[in-house]
């Protein structure tokens, strides 16, 4: 995607909230880019920031620094008058969709209403756009009528992306739109993602915490941890040949059916908070060195379109961040 | 070694619901065993729990034909004998950290109500101190001064399972113990649990949606579905397997970091939980005249035990394939 104008830009974000007598770097200088139907997949665990950048580019929160481009023009532009062009174009879809409707409003209201807004159809036309669009999503028309309530979490997830999709986005913001689901509903929702991206060439910023998921979904990767990128890259590069201590562990902490204790193993010397100085994650680092306590690594590239923000992401190989450091004794499963 | 746990044919009716949520359900555990209860949504999987620690209410109607804990009849106790087990033989550990804490009261204040509750206050105060240390709260101390609102999801889950634990139970029963948290963090837990299981001979039943998540822990695997029990063996047996087509179902649609890419996920089709034949038989790909008239039972086939008519017959490959 490298010689195409990205559809979004992220530059040198930063947000920092302010929680009574304590300021929470949120975001701090992440930046990265999401091409025309291209899926970037962003993970990470709580507090690391994601579901801030996804208010960032959903235009719901202003960073205190940095730019947002897309189609390579400045947000703030594009949200200057109703900002409509823009909202658009750009979508979100959520974890909950049933709380994301309104429980008073049939589910073909919800569906509609984005097209009522944007004064795309109404009548007879809208009727026939919104059974289009519940086809898409593969739901029977039929449930246009139905409430939220009336409906099963995966019948829900499939109309809020209905909805998402009602005014013909380039990118879908998809934030743990998967995760509350059962494991036979998640893959057909992942299913659904994978057709909507090869079908009308939507790009996604796909949001999760489970790497298995992202990885399956997306064409690139972007891991946060405390509110900056660790490392990005080609999907499958980043999960096989990770080069950054943090991905690595998550690699680890990932459910599977290796009997025994995790690879991961038990780590308990986490610290409460977050380092003053150094790298962030220094502290639950397998492999810190001094160096690491006091400088806070730059992303590096290590390979094409793959980048680092470990001081030692230069020496790491596979082999030396296989687990066996994290490991204790095997035991028996009970 | 005779099993601490033991139940057979546990079924579960709540009122006004035409089906039991729980029927026929089975099995034994002993002192140190960890038996995992796998199924999604609506499986009973929960109930079964629920109804184990006695914690249904008095309008469910709970049977079987044995449920036994430490040789005692769990049907057949009152209400004060219960109260006694649950503060201290009998431990559980529910999904939602937040709902499971009261926002008004300190963590500490919190977790002294059950040591008193057990008889165990002040009795077993350094013991919580270093149990909660011990499940990674640092200072634990200080930190008993803090209200929920000061504990992340994983820290409330770590604070649990020391409020758990610290009245020596030799049963505890975790539903979904780590569903809300992250990866790593849930990681981290279950590794703590099992580490605390095998040091205190503690039995454990893990409830889980996720097989993935409960397959390096528990040597014994109950899969259910609609209230039945589909498949039931040693965990490593049942992955081997996958004698059920509900099982292969769920294996498969977990996408995995070693499997395929941007590809469809083998997933299953939603359904109804059939009233007679095979509960699982209007979502089976496999499904023949037979599985929608006559219900199949619980049969040892290879290593393990499934309940379908269609299992270890030759040449049937499993449904779905990673």
């Amino acid at each position: 995607m490298a010689d195409v104008t990205p559809l979004l830009e992220l530059r040198n974000l930063r947000k920092t909230f302010i929680a009574g007598a304590r300021t929470v770097q949120a975001v701090r200088d992440v930046s990265f880019t999401v091409g025309p139907g291209e899926i970037v997949g962003l993970v990470g665990e709580s507090g690391s920031g994601k579901s801030t950048v996804a208010d960032l580019v959903l235009g719901l929160e202003r960073p205190d620094s940095g730019e947002i481009f897309y189609g390579g023009r400045p947000l703030p532009e594009l949200l200057a008058g109703s900002g409509r062009g823009y909202r658009a174009a750009v979508q979100a879809v959520f974890q909950d969709s049933v709380q994301a409707m309104d429980g008073r409003k049939t589910v073909g209201w919800s569906i509609a209403e984005p097209l009522v807004i944007h004064k795309v159809a109404r009548g007879a036309a809208l009727r026939a756009r919104v059974a289009e669009l519940l086809r898409a999503v593969h739901l029977d028309p039929a449930l246009a009528g139905r409430y939220p309530h009336q409906i099963s979490g995966g019948q829900a997830q499939r109309a809020g992306i209905a909805r998402a999709l009602a005014l013909k986005p380039a990118l879908l913001v998809c934030d743990e739109a998967v995760s509350a689901l059962d494991v036979s509903v998640q893959a057909q929702i992942v299913n659904l993602f994978l057709e909507i991206q090869e079908r009308y060439g939507t790009a996604m910023l796909f949001i999760g915490h489970s790497l298995p998921v992202v990885r399956h979904l997306a064409d690139r990767m972007v891991v946060m941890y405390a509110g900056a990128v660790a490392e990005q890259g080609p999907a499958e590069q980043v999960c096989s040949a990770p080069r950054h201590p943090y991905t690595r562990l998550l690699i680890d902490s990932a459910p599977s059916f290796e009997p025994g204790p995790s690879p991961a193993g038990p780590r308990r010397t986490r610290g409460e908070g977050l380092p003053a100085a150094g790298c962030r994650f220094a502290p639950r680092c397998p492999l810190v060195t001094d160096t690491c306590r006091t400088a806070d690594p730059a992303p590096r590239e290590v390979g094409a379109g793959h980048s680092s923000a470990c001081l030692r992401a230069g020496e790491l190989t596979v082999a030396e961040t296989r687990p066996s450091r994290f490991s204790t004794e095997k035991r028996r499963p009970g | 070694m005779s099993p601490i746990l033991s139940v057979r044919g546990l079924t579960v009716r709540y009122p006004g619901t035409a089906r039991p949520a729980v029927e026929g359900v089975g099995f034994d555990l002993e002192p140190g065993a960890t038996v995992a209860v796998v199924g999604e949504s609506g499986s009973g999987k929960s109930t079964v729990a629920l109804a184990v620690s006695r914690l249904l209410g008095p309008a469910v109607a709970v049977r079987a034909e044995t449920m036994t804990f430490e040789g005692r009849d769990l049907l057949g106790l009152g209400r004060e004998e219960l109260r006694r087990l649950r503060a201290g033989r009998i431990a559980m550990v529910f999904q939602s950290p937040s709902g499971s804490w009261n926002p008004t009261r300190t963590i500490g204040a919190q977790l002294v109500d059950g040591l008193r509750a057990a008889g165990r206050w002040p009795e077993r105060r350094d013991a919580l101190v270093a149990l909660l240390s011990r499940v990674g709260i640092h200072d634990p101390e200080s930190r008993l001064n803090d209200y929920p609102h000061r504990f992340s999801g994983g820290m409330l889950q770590r604070a649990m399972i020391a409020g758990a634990l610290v009245t020596e139970p030799s049963l505890l029963i975790a539903d979904e113990p780590t569903s809300a948290l992250d990866t790593t963090v849930q990681a981290e837990i279950l590794e703590i649990l099992d580490e605390l299981r095998a040091e205190r001979d503690l039995a454990m039943i893990l409830i889980s949606h996720d097989l993935g998540v409960v397959a390096r822990l528990a040597r014994h695997t109950l899969v259910l579905y609609g209230g039945r029990t589909v498949e039931r063996g040693p965990t490593a047996e049942i992955y081997r397997h996958r004698g059920h087509p509900y099982t292969q179902g769920l294996l498969a649609a977990v996408p995995r970091l070693d499997g395929p890419r941007k590809t469809p996920l083998p997933a299953m089709a939603q359904g109804p939980v059939a009233h007679s034949g095979c509960v699982f038989a209007p979502r089976c790909p496999r499904a023949e005249d037979r599985c929608r008239t006559s219900e199949p039972a619980l049969r040892p086939v290879g290593g393990i035990e499934v309940a379908c008519h269609l299992a270890g017959e030759p040449g049937r490959e499993p449904a779905w394939r990673m």
